[in-house]
């Protein structure tokens, strides 16, 4: 016997074997259908008696078991059962033939056989044989179960029979010695008569009437028989059959202590509805439990009717014992080495035993020991199916880890190197099933919190074989999920060089077949869960990030009331509702545009020793609907913290969030939940998105500028560089370059703030020219002209440019109207200038920077209040033009005019012409100063209007830039060379002195000589002989009275060369008073004085109004009696004709 | 002498293993994993048997061919497991017993390591030298 | 004098974590935070002084055999003084009761300064649980005091 029967179980011993063996050629389904129905019937009750009776069926057994039947009497085959199909009644005659061939196989044991034909019809069909039964198909045959059933009574006759036979063996002492197979040889020529022959000789057949006992459902008789029998042979030392004998005695126990069976997880036998134990005892409700004291039997064995009137309960063995005499069995068993496969069956049923003792440790000792029993050369089959039930046992009794371990090897004998055909498919179940007692789930989801559970060196080999054997088998999917699965759970505890090698055979594999994310089904519904590669790489924090500046929706103000928050409930409630504080469910603050690019920026890091390439990386949204571009990048190995930005386009109007991101690393498509990934940081995840605005694109006529704009807001910036004064025309093109129209368009300009004064708007446009080429489709472009003009207050540089004073030249008493020119002279070095050397000495650049603000709004986003703003940026370089180094008035010879000698400075390095309204050209070549004169008109300060909030300083500068800009409108400035032009001003320069004489004294003092007007330039003509009126009016415009005042007129005559003649009564006289006198004058009143003069002789004369001394005179300001001086000149009188 | 020495945690999973190098080290792992059942076993038994079964050592938890596996469990169920060689005959219970002794005091030194978090790997190198002393010495 | 050394120390431990917890802002929740760091600190202490203390020692048979040696042995070798009183429902829940307790004696002997009490014992209470998990019990320990220096540690295992 070489083959063990892992199946087996101590109940089995007292069940009879019957065959089933199909005849010539059945078909397999049609074979096992008829097998099945066949070994329905397990369990018959015999009608004579109330035993039971309990058959075992195999269609296949070797014969040489049955050479054993001997020794375990459930061995050998009693009953055969022959299938055959015959189609015609020819093949009658051959099959009953090859019927008979089959039972002298099993011939010596058998006791009765049948023979069931399906598919013949016929006369032969209709004979009634006992031993055949003819159907005409497999489907109808009814009356099967009861044809066997009939059998099995017939068998159970012959049992019955051969059992009463032995037991009541009176032959004394011709007893045969019954053997096993290997010991026939060694019973070769021993003395029969010896009496320890003889007991061996009865030992040997009490113990098998015991098995017939057992096998008849005479339990008690089955206990009796086995102690005695054990009794005798232990006095002759019969080992094997004493080993026998005990084995019987511990069935017959355990049969008795678990009907429920030993058979583990197979379908347990179902308790015998009436035991033959029981079954003594209703019968005899008053029996008394006898005690037969075994040896008290003869040899002569104990009479069939006392039977049941055996007690029971001393003679079975306790469940203590049952193992005790298992163990005593075995061990007698291992004397013999060719009982390995009954010493292994023994382990086997004792360990289920135990199992259902619930005694593990000694279970595991049976099962180590089992481990080690020698059966000889084994085939590979035959391997497999002992570590696998090895494997199972250690199961029933809770070693699960060792039974995971021999399932292992198991698997391994199903693919090993001696095998022709490796089962590949079979390895690879097995070595799923080791999975659990190795704590390996295939659940990345358990793997990824807390720390790691089992055995990462084991558990990791355990997932190489698996994708071994996956491979082997042809599912090189499967290959690719487990690779995944080692290298996303097991990658803290592989070595950098396994890292490599695991990677690498990974892309071997999705080179063939790329992982995703399904679920993989194996055809057993086993399911393997998707793992998403969450470390390669590993993300620490997911940004969501504001549009750039210039494509950011604003939104209008004022319709907050009407603003879409039912798409996003939070974003005014003052309330913060649920607060888990779960940063994810945050808000965020700023808003997409539908149809602009927007970007998520990850934060990534590299755990692995080399380059890493990740491709086709993009994010996974819900909500409104989110074009993703994917990316690709390679991160360099162990990596700090490596920005990633993606990209996408959010393509509907709504609320978006970012759930996770998906990437393709190694040929593994993996999608990656952010939720499902703790370590991540993020600052909110949802983000709102507006409708689509519409986009432009600013251009400008000037050039870029190199500087770096003052704030990030300024999408693009000019610079120029202008003289002070200058105006520059900038013409800025906005083009439609998105896909929306353009509704809408405002401009408005703000100076970055500057300490210098400025003098005057900078920037000026027309925006409604601009406008009314609203709306603007796309693709089409407006443009907006903006003129630039700075005027910077450069005052205050005067004291370190050079001015005419040095020259000695009086400012007063120079010659009127007449621009003089100047060479300048070096300048003295004493004047230190305060500025670094580095600067160019006299030019000194101010900057000045203006932002302009374009807001426009288009498209569904205008619809719901939202705009965009573009920024350009101006920076100007203010180069001084010319300074106006100093200011002084010539002395006031007119009422009504002044005249500014202004020193001008041309701080630039080119030559410029400044012109004076008046058409005075005066050009300047560079770093020249020349003095020039503008006649100004005075002017009241008291029309500039004064309102009453206004401080002192306020209306100081408030007068200055009046008079400024008074003055400043009859300058220009002109670079010929250059063809630029601006304007000078003169606002800041003017200091006390000038503005007190640029001031029209309160007092106007008006001269009129024969009804004209008198200033300072104003010659007037008169005859000689005829007498000029002169009339001097005073008006009053200051706020008190004035007066009462005396005035004399003096003539006299400029020789002009600073001699004036005073003697002049021959000339001139006056008719009447040379001296006026004025009253007091009130504020807005007048005054005047009148008189004459006669000129006896012709020429120039000059008056000149003096003032007398007087007390008034004091409390006013001698500049309010400025009187203008009177020039005449007279002339001669034409010979009158008569006179 | 022993050629494998490991501790495991209360859950199960090894705080150490160290064995001598010239072997197939995953086949110790595999040993010592198997052992764990024992280990468990033994020591539920140990609630339901006899007040005087109270010892910390486990003894022999079974024997392979080529080795004999010991077990040891501290009170605050953390096992500790040798191996030795079977063909090493010399070695008798007691030494075994003095091994582990050696091993649970130095365990101990290392728990009230404050830099040392309880569940982690051992890295300690007293402790890694204490079990150097115990192994065969690779020739 | 060997005996002063673990007060002061502990008594400077908590001065200590209380005056980061000020340094850091006064709010409640960073008031029971304080607490949580004593807890913890003992915690860690009571795993590795069971491992001290039970190496020598047999298995335990069952909770209650681990409770006494904690109230014996454990509490001897940590305060010089056993436990005073062990009551327990036998349903998972035991009450020791220490009617002098180290760390409390010199602070009050009456209800002076009963408030600053919790601060006090939180270590304690950390040192008991430390101990108990790592032979296998896991548990919540809360103390409370009444009377200086009187104090109860209530133990609930969990079980689970």
């Amino acid at each position: 016997m070489s083959i063990p029967d892992y199946m087996q179980c101590a109940e089995d011993h007292q069940s009879v074997l019957v065959v089933v063996q199909p005849v010539g050629i059945v078909p397999e389904d049609q074979f096992f259908r008829i097998y099945k129905r066949i070994s329905s019937v397990c369990q018959q009750s015999i009608r004579s008696s109330q035993r039971l009776l309990y058959i075992r069926y195999r269609h296949h057994y070797p014969p040489e078991n049955n050479e054993w039947g001997d020794f375990q009497t459930h061995r050998k085959v009693v009953g055969l059962i022959a299938i055959t199909t015959c189609a015609s009644a020819k093949e009658w005659p051959q099959t009953s033939e090859r019927f008979h061939g089959q039972k002298e196989v099993f011939g010596s044991t058998l006791y009765d056989s049948r023979l069931l034909v399906f598919g013949l019809q016929g006369e032969i069909a209709e004979q009634h044989r006992t031993d055949v039964a003819f159907y005409p198909d497999c489907d109808s045959c009814p009356d099967l179960e009861r044809r066997v059933e009939d059998f099995v009574e017939s068998i159970f006759i012959v049992l019955e029979s051969k059992r009463l036979d032995r037991t009541t063996d009176k032959s004394g002492d011709k007893i045969p010695l019954l053997c096993v197979p290997f010991e026939k040889k060694d019973f070769v020529g021993l003395d029969t008569d010896s009496r320890h022959y003889k007991k061996r000789c009865q030992g040997r057949m009490r113990k098998h009437v015991g098995d017939l006992c057992l096998q008849a459902g005479m339990l008690q008789d089955a206990l009796v028989h086995y102690h005695m029998a054990v009794e005798l042979l232990r006095s002759v030392n019969d080992f094997l059959w004493l080993g026998a004998a005990l084995e019987g005695l511990c069935s017959a126990s355990v049969i008795f202590h678990y009907p429920g069976g030993t058979a583990g997880k197979r379908a347990a036998r179902k308790p015998s509805i009436s035991q033959a134990a029981d079954s003594g005892k209703r019968h005899r409700p008053g029996a008394q439990e006898l005690l037969i004291d075994p040896g008290a039997l003869t040899t002569n064995g104990i009479n069939a009717d006392t039977s049941s009137e055996i007690g029971r309960a001393k003679n079975c063995l306790s469940p203590e014992d049952i193992i005790e005499k298992y163990k005593e069995a075995i061990s007698y068993y291992g004397k013999y080495k060719n009982a390995g496969v009954i010493e292994l069956e023994a382990c086997v049923k004792a360990v289920r035993v135990l199992a259902i003792q619930k005694r593990a440790m000694e279970a595991s000792e049976f099962l180590q020991n089992a481990v080690y029993i020698n059966l000889g050369q084994l085939s590979e089959e035959e391997k497999i199916q002992r570590y696998s039930v090895l494997s199972e046992l250690y199961d029933l009794i809770g070693f699960h880890r060792k039974s995971a371990f021999f399932k292992r090897v198991a698997a391994m004998q199903c693919v090993a190197p001696t095998i022709p055909e490796p089962g590949w498919r079979a390895c690879y179940k097995l070595l799923l099933e080791t999975l659990p007692g190795y704590c390996l789930s295939l659940d990345p989801k358990d793997f990824s919190k807390g720390t790691h559970h089992g055995w990462a060196a084991v558990q990791m080999r355990l997932l190489h074989e698996l994708v071994y054997a996956s491979r082997r088998m042809g599912n090189p999917g499967l290959s690719v999920r487990h690779l995944s699965f080692l290298l996303q759970t097991m990658l803290d505890f592989l070595s950098d060089q396994e890292k490599k090698e695991v990677t690498q055979s990974l892309e071997n594999y999705t080179s063939k077949c790329p992982g995703g994310m399904e679920v993989i089904t194996l055809p057993d519904g086993l399911k393997f869960p998707p793992v998403p590669f969450t470390k390669l790489p590993i993300v620490r924090f997911v940004k969501l990030l504001n549009l750039p500046v210039s494509l950011r929706p604003h939104k209008v103000k004022g319709l907050l009331g009407e603003n879409m928050s039912s798409k996003s409930p939070f974003i005014y409630s003052p309330i913060i509702l649920h607060n888990r504080g779960d940063e994810r469910c945050k808000k965020i603050d700023f808003q997409w545009v539908q149809g602009a690019v927007c970007e998520v920026q990850l934060m990534v890091y590299n755990p692995m020793p080399f380059e890493l390439r990740v491709e086709n990386m993009g994010l996974l949204t819900s909500g409104a609907e989110f074009e993703s571009l994917p990316a690709a990048l390679a991160l360099p190995a162990e990596s700090g913290l490596y920005p990633v930005t993606l990209v996408g386009v959010p393509r509907t109007v709504g609320s978006i969030t970012v759930n996770g991101y998906h990437t393709s690393v190694f040929g593994v498509n993996s999608d990656c939940l952010l939720e499902g990934l703790p370590g991540v940081k993020t600052g909110g995840c949802m983000v709102e998105v507006v409708p689509s605005l519409p986009r432009l694109l600013l251009s400008t006529s000037l050039p870029r500028s190199p500087h770096v704009a003052a704030s990030e807001d300024i999408s693009s910036s000019v610079a120029l560089q202008l003289f002070n004064g200058e105006t520059q025309t900038l013409t800025v093109t906005l083009d439609n370059i998105g896909t929306e129209t353009l509704e809408t368009l405002e401009l408005s300009s703000k100076i970055i703030s500057t300490k210098e004064k400025l003098l005057g708007d900078i920037l000026n446009w027309d925006i409604q020219e601009a406008q009314s080429h609203l709306p603007l489709l796309p693709g089409c472009s407006l443009s907006l002209t903006v003129n630039i003009r700075v005027k910077l207050d450069f005052s205050g540089q005067e004291n370190l440019l050079p001015d005419l004073s040095d020259d000695g030249i009086s400012v007063t008493g120079l010659p009127i109207s007449s621009p003089l020119r100047q060479v300048l002279k070096p300048r003295p070095e004493s004047k230190a200038l305060s500025a670094d050397p580095g600067k160019n000495e006299h030019t000194h650049f101010k900057t000045l920077e203006a932002v302009m603000t374009f807001k426009y709004s288009g498209g569904g986003g205008h619809v719901e209040g939202f705009y965009r703003e573009l920024c350009l940026g101006i920076h100007v370089d203010v180069e001084p033009s010319v300074f106006f180094t100093r200011v002084s008035t010539l002395p006031a010879t007119s009422m009504r005019q002044c005249h500014l000698l202004l020193d001008v400075f041309n701080s630039t390095e080119h030559e410029l012409t400044i012109n004076a309204k008046n058409n005075q050209d005066l050009l300047l070549y560079a770093s020249e100063c020349q003095r020039m004169a503008i006649q100004v008109d005075k002017f009241e300060f008291e029309s500039v209007c004064v309102q009453p909030e206004q401080s002192q300083q306020q209306w100081e500068t408030e007068r200055q830039q009046a008079q400024g800009s008074l003055i400043n409108s009859t300058l220009s400035i002109l670079h010929p060379s250059l063809q630029r032009e601006g304007e000078a001003s003169v606002e800041g320069v003017l200091n006390q002195l000038v503005l007190d004489h640029l001031q029209l004294a309160p007092l106007q003092w008006d001269v009129l000589v024969n009804g004209k007007q008198c200033d300072c330039d104003i010659v007037t003509d008169c005859r000689v002989g005829d007498p000029v009126s002169l009339e001097v009016k005073l008006t009053n415009h200051s706020k008190k009275e004035v007066g009462p005042l005396a005035l004399t007129l003096v003539a006299f005559q400029d020789y002009q060369n600073g001699i004036q003649n005073h003697d002049l009564q021959d000339a001139v006289t006056f008719i009447g008073s040379n001296t006026f006198y004025i009253d007091k004058v009130n504020p807005t009143f007048s005054s005047t004085c009148t008189g004459a003069l006669l000129f006896l002789y012709t020429g120039d004369f000059y008056l000149s109004i003096k003032f007398q001394d007087d007390s008034t005179r004091r409390d006013l300001p001698p500049a309010f009696f400025g009187l203008p001086t009177v020039h005449i000149r007279a002339l001669e009188s034409p010979i009158e004709n008569g006179a | 002498m022993a050629v494998c020495v490991a501790v495991i945690a209360k859950e199960n999973y090894p705080l150490y293993i160290r064995s001598v190098p010239t072997q197939n080290e995953l086949k110790f792992h595999y040993t010592v994993h198997t052992s764990l059942d024992v280990v468990e076993e033994k020591v539920s038994a140990v609630g339901k048997a006899l007040a005087d079964q109270r010892e910390l050592y486990l003894g022999l938890l079974y024997p392979t061919e080529d080795y004999k596996v010991y077990g040891y469990v501290t009170n605050s169920k953390v096992k500790f497991v040798i191996v030795v060689d079977s063909s090493n005959t010399s070695l008798r219970d007691n030494e075994i017993r003095s091994m582990f002794r050696k091993l649970h005091n130095s365990f101990t030194d290392v728990m009230c390591n404050p830099f040392y978090n309880p569940g982690d790997a051992i890295q300690s190198r007293a402790f890694d030298s204490v079990v150097s002393g115990m192994m065969v010495q690779a020739c | 004098m060997a005996d002063a050394l673990f007060e002061f120390l502990h008594t400077e431990i908590v001065a200590h974590v209380y005056k980061e917890q000020a340094q850091r802002g006064d709010t409640e929740k960073e008031r029971s935070s304080s607490l949580s760091a004593l807890e913890g600190m003992g915690f860690r202490v009571g795993q590795g002084l069971i491992e001290k203390f039970t190496k020598d020692s047999p298995s335990f048979k069952d909770d209650l055999d681990i409770m006494k040696f904690v109230c014996k042995d454990f509490w001897t070798n940590v305060f010089r003084k056993q436990i005073d009183n062990l009551r327990t429902n036998h349903q998972g829940t035991y009450v020791l009761q220490d009617n002098k307790f180290a760390l409390l004696t010199q602070i009050s002997s009456g209800k002076q300064y009963l408030e600053e009490a919790p601060k006090f014992l939180a270590f304690s209470c950390g040192l008991l649980r430390g101990a108990l998990s790592n032979l296998g019990l896991e548990s919540v320990v809360t103390a409370e005091v009444s009377l200086m220096p009187a104090c109860k540690f209530q133990v609930v295992i969990q079980k689970n």
